[in-house]
């Protein structure tokens, strides 16, 4: 057991049913934004919460990952260029928050913008917005503007940015966006997520190397998603491609096994995240298990880990024809795992309370390329 | 027999099999929330062209990926097959894509476990 994955647990265990907290850091791609915002797509989908404000959410994030891949800039370090996206659900705020690289010379502009923005009241917004439409199609920066004029518009809030100078020709802008969904007044206090907590999302991710993570509901269609990015944020190499094969296994492991959280009926919260280092990558995921399983899944994963690779070998021909149809479980998705990524599984299985524990693994996948 | 067609979607394969035209042919991805299920209708169609088979059946796998649910499935359509040696000469073409060892690891230890001549062919990729 490896005590070191509890941390998975200690930040995930105040999740609330339809919470949602995905996190990305990368270079960001049209391809890429297309598939962010159908993992968005799919779980404003599920949320009881949003019905009226979907379109308006979806919106939103359209346009604020839209504004990375139109203003990126590129650093000489390459450590620096990675952008940051956060998509955050919390009750009922949704936020979407960017940090992007961007050149120093235009940040005088920006920052008027985003101050003439967030002095306008909504009638002013909108006057403001009528105004840009009619010089999108005359000027480059025309677009821009009228994407974040957008943004403060729908959201019915103020535009939260801070410009964070990075080396001589470029800052980082950071921004959030909130949407109140609880469609009172009441719901309107205090910000649930602050450029503060962008920042250290952010620092976070630089300093651990995390290429991304997903705490939320664990279903087909979010399982999809999340390998879609992976698909559109990494060319194709060997590499991914057993990134790929251990994900799935990993991920549908918990679509098919995870308990729910207490109180949540049919909903499967988990965390997962890709973590990479020079000579591998790591893949680790967290989800609730049944306490009375938890002995046969330690023993099993013990058993699957002590095996070499001839061993690995007998035991996966043995099951593939072992064909008792059992739609939840092939008995195949750990020894699958074993086989790609030539690493042991590390697991930590902690107490969750009222009869369930937490299931943590860690699995290495080396770079082959 | 009625031929068996399935466009492809993003979690399950296409599926092109046609006696009569002689086509056999499973493509593009498999990762289906629940394999059984969708394997059930391919099985029994194979099952039913057993019963009165081409001379000739190539059965064209060019699957970029599986998982291990859908391994369970496309292993008792290769022993269906198998079964069927005396009455057809069967072909497996295993495609894989020339960066992919572990399709063809697969494709190697499938031929080696399945009683049946398997061309393992690599590709620089799939045709969409």
């Amino acid at each position: 057991m490896d005590q070191s994955l509890d941390f998975i647990y200690n930040h995930f265990r105040d999740i609330e049913k339809d919470d949602l907290e995905y996190v990305y850091r990368g270079q960001v791609t049209a391809h890429l934004v297309m598939n962010i915002l159908e993992l968005a797509k799919t779980n404003l989908a599920k949320a009881d919460d949003t019905r009226k404000m979907r379109s308006r959410i979806y919106y939103i994030m359209g346009e604020g990952l839209q504004n990375i891949t139109a203003h990126q800039a590129v650093a000489d370090d390459p450590a620096d260029n990675s952008a940051i996206v956060v998509i955050y659900k919390k009750r009922h705020k949704y936020i979407i928050a960017t940090g992007n690289l961007m050149n120093r010379d235009s940040e005088a502009a920006l920052r008027e913008k985003l101050e003439t923005i967030n002095h306008l009241d909504a009638e002013g917004l909108k006057e403001l917005s009528r105004e840009t439409r009619t010089l999108v199609g005359f000027t480059p920066e025309g677009g821009a503007s009228l994407g974040l004029i957008e943004m403060a518009k729908r959201s019915g809030n103020k535009l939260d940015y801070l410009i964070k100078p990075v080396d001589e020709a470029h800052s980082y802008f950071y921004l959030t966006t909130e949407i109140d969904i609880s469609g009172s007044d009441e719901g309107g206090g205090k910000t649930s997520y602050t450029i503060q907590d962008l920042i250290d999302v952010h620092e976070n991710f630089n300093k651990n190397n995390y290429n991304l993570s997903f705490k939320g509901d664990f279903d087909q269609e979010n399982l999809l998603s999340l390998l879609s990015i992976l698909k559109s944020g990494m060319s194709e190499t060997k590499t991914r491609i057993k990134l790929y094969g251990v994900m799935v296994e990993l991920l549908q492991n918990i679509v098919k096994h995870a308990d729910n959280k207490e109180g949540y009926t049919g909903w499967k919260a988990g965390v997962f995240y890709i973590k990479e280092h020079d000579d591998r990558f790591s893949l680790m995921a967290g989800n609730y298990i049944d306490k009375t399983k938890a002995s046969a899944l330690a023993e099993r994963i013990e058993r699957i880990d002590s095996m070499d690779s001839a061993g690995l070998t007998k035991e996966y021909n043995k099951i593939l024809f072992n064909f008792n149809n059992d739609p939840v479980s092939t008995g195949l998705g750990f020894i699958d795992i074993r086989r790609k990524s030539g690493s042991k599984i590390e697991y930590s299985i902690v107490d969750a309370g009222n009869g369930r524990d937490f299931f943590m693994a860690k699995i290495d996948v080396m770079k082959v390329d | 027999m009625e031929p068996f067609v399935k466009e492809p979607t993003v979690d399950t394969p296409q599926v092109v099999l046609d006696a009569e035209k002689g086509l056999f042919l499973l493509a593009r991805m498999s990762l289906p929330e629940d394999a059984v299920e969708f394997y059930a209708p391919i099985i029994e169609w194979f099952a039913d062209y057993c019963k009165n088979p081409n001379p000739q059946t190539i059965l064209e796998m060019k699957l970029e990926y599986f998982n291990t649910a859908s391994s369970k499935q496309l292993i008792q359509i290769l022993l269906l097959l198998q079964g069927l040696k005396d009455k057809s000469d069967i072909i497996i073409n295993w495609y894989y894509k020339e960066i992919d060892e572990d399709m063809q690891g697969l494709g190697e230890e499938y031929s080696q476990i399945i009683n049946l001549p398997f061309n393992l062919i690599p590709v620089a990729k799939f045709d969409k």
